[in-house]
């Protein structure tokens, strides 16, 4: 398969076009818009500055996935993020004040982010599991487990009030 | 239907735009810092290496000598042999080789997940949350759910008749557009298939969000159209529950 490397202005075509997939995958894991931007800031220097070729815009997306998820883990290992939880938590529900909160808003919130990410792609991107599996280079299986356990975790939080299937 | 909430969320959440003019001016701010580093880089790149090729050659004639001096002491003490001997069985006994083997069946106790889970636990906030929850995923209270499986492969094509009446009730019962957010609703029929209590109808519900249509959830609509319910393909089988009957007003 031909490998292509991209020029700067190619590489910020890409960026503004997977901007907003990025954004809401970023804050979907870590639930912050602050945390968000710290995100998605980190994945795009990253791919400005990549000098990697890929294979095809689904490699460039797939990879953009992925680090954002990876960057997405770094920020909760962070010593920082542990010394400040109870401010973003109160900085969500700022933000949360502005919208209408359901008993979605608050059963997402506390997904775990090992399962948002996978949540998020499954009924946001609307991507089949063969897709997610094939994204975050991880086993299908996985890909079902973690989306079944996600789903159980939902259920349990919305009480049944939502139909999942 | 949870598709629909979770998508009116996350659209809530409008990405932050000045970012990326953020981003962009970053990335040139550290292109140009990097070309003028590249010359600090080769010299500090080939400097180090001669300290290190220096480090290594004065660490080599050291030990060289290091080493023939003991020698020269290990002749001179041959008579307090057994006594080095002893000295060197009490240091082993010193180190504490189990203690490292003893965390790992502690932790191995605790924690059975695979080593990816592991390693994301780890690194996350939510570890006991995650562990937790874990233990009800396993049993989860399903007692009143039914679940009912259809075999992909068995769907038919329906016609043009029976598709229309189906979009119609479907837009009579829900509307036009989504009050909420002002998109389009979509219905598309891709068939029907007999199941255990009769023959249902799988369609897709749609937004129309401008330049594509958003998916919003499978469903199957029983031929009598008052059952409604939200399905999921896997592999080659459409599931549903009857927990939740979308027509059910």
């Amino acid at each position: 398969m031909k490998n292509i490397i991209l020029t700067n202005d190619e590489k910020h075509q890409i960026v503004e076009k997977y901007f907003d997939m990025i954004y809401r995958l970023a804050f979907a894991q870590v639930k912050s818009r602050e945390y968000a931007d710290e995100v998605v800031q980190e994945v795009f220097l990253r791919f400005l500055k990549n000098k990697k070729s890929f294979e095809s815009d689904e490699h460039i997306k797939a990879w953009l996935i992925r680090v954002t998820i990876n960057c997405g883990h770094n920020i909760f290992s962070n010593s920082w993020y542990k010394k400040t939880v109870p401010l973003v938590e109160n900085e969500i529900d700022s933000v949360a004040q502005m919208e209408e909160k359901s008993d979605i808003y608050y059963a997402v919130k506390e997904l775990p982010p090992k399962y948002s990410a996978v949540i998020h792609l499954f009924y946001y991107e609307d991507m089949s599991i063969e897709d997610i599996s094939k994204y975050l280079k991880i086993n299908p299986s996985t890909v079902k487990s973690q989306l079944s356990r996600g789903r159980n975790i939902l259920r349990e939080k919305l009480k049944g009030g939502i139909d999942f299937v | 239907m949870f598709r629909k909430k979770y998508k009116e969320l996350i659209d809530q959440t409008e990405p932050n735009r000045e970012l990326l003019n953020k981003i962009f001016e970053k990335a040139k701010t550290e292109n140009k810092q990097s070309t003028k580093s590249k010359l600090y880089k080769f010299t500090a790149r080939y400097g180090a290496v001669l300290a290190a090729v220096f480090i290594l050659s004065v660490s080599a004639v050291i030990y060289t000598q290091l080493n023939y001096s003991d020698q020269t002491l290990i002749v001179k003490n041959k008579s307090n042999d057994e006594e080095i001997i002893l000295k060197n069985e009490f240091d082993t006994e010193d180190v504490d080789i189990t203690a490292g083997q003893e965390e790992n069946v502690k932790y191995g106790e605790t924690n059975d997940l695979t080593k990816e889970e592991t390693v994301q636990n780890q690194s996350s906030e939510h570890y006991s949350y995650a562990e937790k929850n874990r233990t009800a995923s396993v049993e989860p209270d399903l007692s009143e759910i039914k679940e009912n499986k259809a075999i992909i492969s068995n769907l038919e094509s329906s016609s043009e008749d029976e598709n229309q009446l189906i979009y119609s009730m479907l837009k009579d019962y829900f509307g036009e557009i989504d009050l909420e957010t002002g998109n389009q609703f979509i219905f598309d029929i891709a068939g029907k298939f007999q199941s255990e209590d009769g023959q249902y109808y799988l369609g897709r519900w749609l937004w129309n969000v401008g330049d594509h249509n958003s998916l919003l959830c499978e469903f199957v609509i029983k031929s009598n159209l008052f059952e409604m319910y939200e399905c999921f393909i896997e592999n080659d089988y459409i599931i549903w529950t009857n927990s939740n009957n979308l027509l059910k007003n």
